[in-house]
Formats: structure tokens, sequence, C-alpha cells
């Protein structure tokens, strides 16, 4: 059994990582009212992509994980215009993408000859292309509807789906590692018998970093002031003239590529990377952003914090296999007695 | 500035606007009145983009924008200030000013905002605090300032005095009369008296319909009118 100063180190970093999964989840949920699913398979894409930037480009490390949050980020942008634009408002363009995408997918993961394979895979991607301009330019929709709240649900479990068997597609079911040389391994000495390894001071320092700039694009900027317009009534934000789509399409990105990071970062410390590594953060990522208080970010920072530390806690000192049911445990005893999360405020203070 | 033609708009199955047609022109105050339901916010509604019409134009400057998307209306100047004020209550008063100006690009956003809080001094005081903790009078203060900061074209105000004290009416009519120098009006009211005492022209909806329309100061001195909406004299 090791020592305490040991797991609450490892508590620490990675409750830093969940923190930044956890915030991207809250933030859409803030402004939409819906929960993504598909953000636990942005979390594998994002650990995936620094993959391919390290082992298939052979670019740099440094170099990579910001490309890996791009990547992301764009790629929940996309989950967006295709999983839950629709459901807010239909256009003609937004048709022209789904068409699109179902081509590309067809020649992604069809069994076709050489250059049709690619053929058809290109032409889905410049169709999908069109169809993202047309839906983003139109100015007359041809329909705006209230979504139910399971349709988004439903929606982006289907889109997990997809984004995993995709992943399987590529990179096989088996666990893939980056090169083991990498990172230096020396752990640094906190105390005597507490080690914390170069990656996981990565990891931390990333991660705090990651907050701290989140914090200020939200708090400080026109673009974190319109994405809380929002959240709080979007009828309002358009008459002021904010355009919603092009708000949410920001949230998703920040979003997407905060989990980009996470899967990045806790892909690394582990260097275990594999198609279903999504669906452990995002169980644990539900349980921080509800015991944070839905739709507060710095309530799911702090609740990530105490999800990661009782994780770790339960796997160094009760049994590695029931670290999920203390999680749960934490989730229901939450939900029982303060059903609006420990660290959150109601969403309406009036006066 | 403005031209209404023909508009029809429904909710659901429910007609609630049935060929509405009026005109603002450039620099005038022009009054919308009429009794609950006849479609005098449905009118402003459907105008903003926030409704879809069913059919008819809506001309703003040299552009038909029946159906476009409410932010793009918005952007074109043509500035709702909804009914039952709208603020951002989440957000604080200086926060809600500056979304106010969204749309614009220039650099004098800083200038207008020293302007507004010196107009309405009451939202300096609290520049920092939660527009949710404001008054009634001070959050239509804020809606007010908040309308001004994006330098409207045309303002559209929807019942700026609902559920507001008579003190603070009087106020909320001073600072409209205030406005006229600056902006071309569109007023939605239920006091069809104080409505038509600041307005150049006016139009009584009915059921969906124009009713009547004329100079402000005709149908103050209409007897149907007198009668109808504005109770007699005391």
């Amino acid at each position: 059994m090791l020592e305490l100063p040991q797991q609450l180190i490892n508590g620490l970093w990675q409750g830093a990582a969940l923190a930044l999964f956890a915030m991207g989840y809250t933030l859409v949920f803030g402004v939409l009212d819906i929960i993504n699913l598909a953000q636990g398979a942005t979390f594998m894409w994002g650990a995936f992509f620094a993959f391919i930037c390290v082992t298939k480009l052979g670019w740099s490390l440094w170099f990579s994980i910001p490309v890996a949050m791009v990547g992301a980020g764009l790629l929940s942008i996309l989950l967006d215009r295709l999983a839950f634009k629709p459901l807010r408002s239909l256009t003609s363009g937004g048709l022209v993408l789904w068409g699109g995408f179902i081509v590309l997918l067809v020649g992604m993961v069809g069994k076709w000859a050489f250059p049709v394979k690619t053929g058809i895979t290109i032409t889905g991607a410049a169709v999908m292309l069109v169809g993202f301009v047309l839906d983003y330019r139109s100015i007359r929709p041809l329909r705006i509807r209230e979504v139910p709240h399971l349709a988004p649900i439903i929606s982006s479990i289907g889109a997990t789906f997809i984004l995993v068997s995709l992943a399987i597609n590529e990179f096989g079911a088996q666990v893939s590692r980056f090169p083991a040389n990498l990172f230096p391994v020396k752990p640094y000495h906190i105390t005597a018998d507490a080690v914390i390894s170069p990656i996981q001071t990565l990891v931390l320092i990333l991660s705090l970093a990651l907050m701290l700039v989140l914090s200020l694009l939200i708090n400080r900027t026109q673009m974190g002031r319109a994405i809380r317009a929002i959240a709080w009534s979007e009828r309002t934000s358009r008459l002021l003239g904010i355009n919603v789509d092009y708000v949410i399409a920001q949230t998703f990105f920040i979003s997407g590529a905060l989990a980009g990071a996470a899967g990045v970062l806790l892909g690394l410390a582990f260097n275990r990377l594999e198609p279903t590594m999504g669906g452990e953060v995002e169980l644990a990522g539900l349980t921080v952003i509800i015991v944070g208080g839905m739709g507060s970010i710095g309530g799911a920072a702090m609740a990530a914090f105490l999800v990661g530390m009782i994780r770790v806690l339960s796997v160094a000192y009760i049994d590695s296999s029931f670290r999920d049911a203390f999680v749960f445990a934490l989730l229901i005893l939450v939900l029982l007695i303060r059903p609006s999360g420990i660290f959150g405020r109601s969403k309406a203070v009036r006066a | 500035m403005l031209k209404v033609r023909d508009l029809y708009s429904s909710y659901g199955a429910i007609a609630a606007l049935k060929g509405v047609s009026f005109e603002v022109p450039h620099g005038s105050v022009v009054a919308l009145v009429g009794a609950n339901g006849a479609g005098k916010s449905t009118t402003l509604n459907t105008v903003s983009g926030l409704l879809r019409p069913d059919s008819g134009s809506i001309r703003f400057e040299d552009r038909d924008i029946a159906g476009w998307r409410a932010d793009k209306v918005a952007a074109l100047g043509l500035v709702q200030v909804p009914e039952g004020r709208q603020i951002l209550g989440g957000l604080t008063v200086e926060e809600n000013l500056l979304l106010g100006a969204y749309t614009r690009k220039d650099s004098e956003v800083a200038k207008d905002l020293d302007e507004t809080y010196l107009r309405f001094p009451v939202l300096k005081n609290r520049r920092r605090q939660i527009a949710d903790l404001l008054s009634g009078g001070e959050q239509q203060m804020l809606a007010f300032g908040r309308a001004l900061m994006s330098r409207p074209k045309l303002l559209m105000l929807d019942e700026p005095s609902l559920g507001l004290a008579p003190l603070i009416v009087q106020e909320v009519f001073k600072i409209i009369s205030e406005l006229k120098e600056r902006t071309t009006i569109l007023l939605v009211e239920q006091n069809a008296r104080k409505a038509l005492e600041i307005a150049d022209y006016a139009y009584v909806l009915e059921g969906g319909r124009v009713a009547q329309e004329g100079p402000a100061t005709e149908l103050q001195n209409d007897s149907r009118i007198v009668e109808a909406y504005l109770g007699r004299k005391h």
C-alpha cells in the first residue's frame, strides 16, 4: 500500500486532466442545455490525433498537442453541425452536409480499390465543406424548432458509435502506444517517498494553464460574454445581434479542444490509447458536472479534483474495481442532498 | 424606412396577424396601439425575426427582411427592446451594455459607454452588479441603454411601461421623447393615451388587422378611439 502523499499527488494530476474534460462538457450544457455524450469520443479522437502526428507524421510532441486540440475542436464543431444543429434549425446547407458525410463514410469504411476509395472520400469531404459553408451562411432557415431534451442525447449516442467505429476502423480495437522514449521517465521527488513523473507534471501544469485561459476567455472577452448571454437567454441574445450558431460553434470548439487536450494528456500519462477509452472519462465527467453544478465551470473544476481524489484513493486503499462505485456513491449522495451540486449556484439568482 | 405589407403570422394553427400593413418613415415615432391580443407584440416579433411570417413583406431600407434570422435583422440596425426588459440577469450591468454593442466594429464603444453612464447615472453606480438585482425601472433604463449602445437606426420598443410604477412610467416616456431626437422609433404600447401623446402617427390593431390609422393628434380626438382605448377624460 502506497503512502498518502503519493496518492494525493496522483489524485491532483488526474483530477486536473479530468477538470479539462468536464469544463468543456459543462460549458456546452450551460449554453445549450444538452448533454453532449459524444464528448468522450472527442476525448479519444484528441488522443489519436496526437498519436497520428507523433507516429505517422513524426512531429514533435510540443507541436502535436496543440494540433490535436485544434483537431478535436473542429471535430466537435462538426459534431454539432451533424448531430445537434439540424435539431435546432435545419437549413438546406445542413442537408448537403449530411449527404456529404454519408458519402465520406462510404468512402472511408467501404472496401474499395485504391483510386476509387480516395475519390469517394475526397468527394464526400468536398460536399461536406460546401454544405458547411451554405449552412453557416444561411439566413433563412427551412425550419426552426424547440428541441425536446431526449433528441440530442440520442443523437450524441449515435455520434459516439460512429466516432468509435471509425477509430476502430483506422487504428484497430487493440491498445496503441506512443513511442516509449518520447518523454524522460526519471521522476521528481516531492518528499522522500512521493514522486511525480515529468509527464504527470506536464499534465498538471498544462491543465492548470488551460483552466486559467478558459476562465479569462469566459469572463473577460466579448466572446465569453456572448457565450454566457446565450446560456442566460438565447432569444435576448438574438435580439442583441449575437449570431447564436456562430457562438455555439465557438463553444463546441472550446469544449472539444479541452476534451482533446485531456485525451492527449491522459493518453500520454498512461500510455494507453484505445477507441473505447472515452467511456470511462465520460461517466466520471458526468459525475463531475453534476457534483459541480450543471453549467458551472468553476464548480466543474473543483468537483473534478474531488472525483479524481476519490478514484485514486479508492484504488489505493480499497479495491480498484470499486473506484467507479465510489464515484457513483458520491453522485447519488449529491443528488439526494443537494441536487443543484456542491459547488454550483442555481442559475437563477433572483433578487 | 420600414415598410410592412400584408403580414400574416401565426402561432402553430392560431393565426395572430391577418394582413398587417404599416410604415415607419425615417425620423418619426410610430405607435401601434390596441387591446391585449390584438397582435402588437406579434408584429414586432415578426419584424425582428423572432417569429417567421407566413407571408407578406417587410422592407427595411432597401432589403426584404421577411423570415431573416433575428441576429441578422439586429445587425442591420433594426433593434428591438423586448417586452419585460429581458435583461441578461446573470451578467453584470456593464456586461449587458457591452453586449449591446456586439454588432459594432468601430472603436467608439468605450466613448458610448461613458455617454450611457452620463445619461443613466443609476447604471454607473451599479455597473459591477448582477443585472438581476436592479429594480424594474432600473432594468428598463438598462434595456434602453443597452439598445442605444448598438447605435440603432430604428428602435422597436415593446410595452416599455408594462409593469412599472406610475412615477417610473413618467420617467420612461420622458426618456422616449428624448430618444426621438436620435433615432426612429416604432412604439408598441397598451397605454394608448401616453403612446399617442408621443407619437407622430399611429395604427390601431384589432384582431390581427389594422382597424384604423392616422396622425396621433387626430386619433387622440377620435371619439371611437377615446371610447375603446383611452377611457373617458376625467
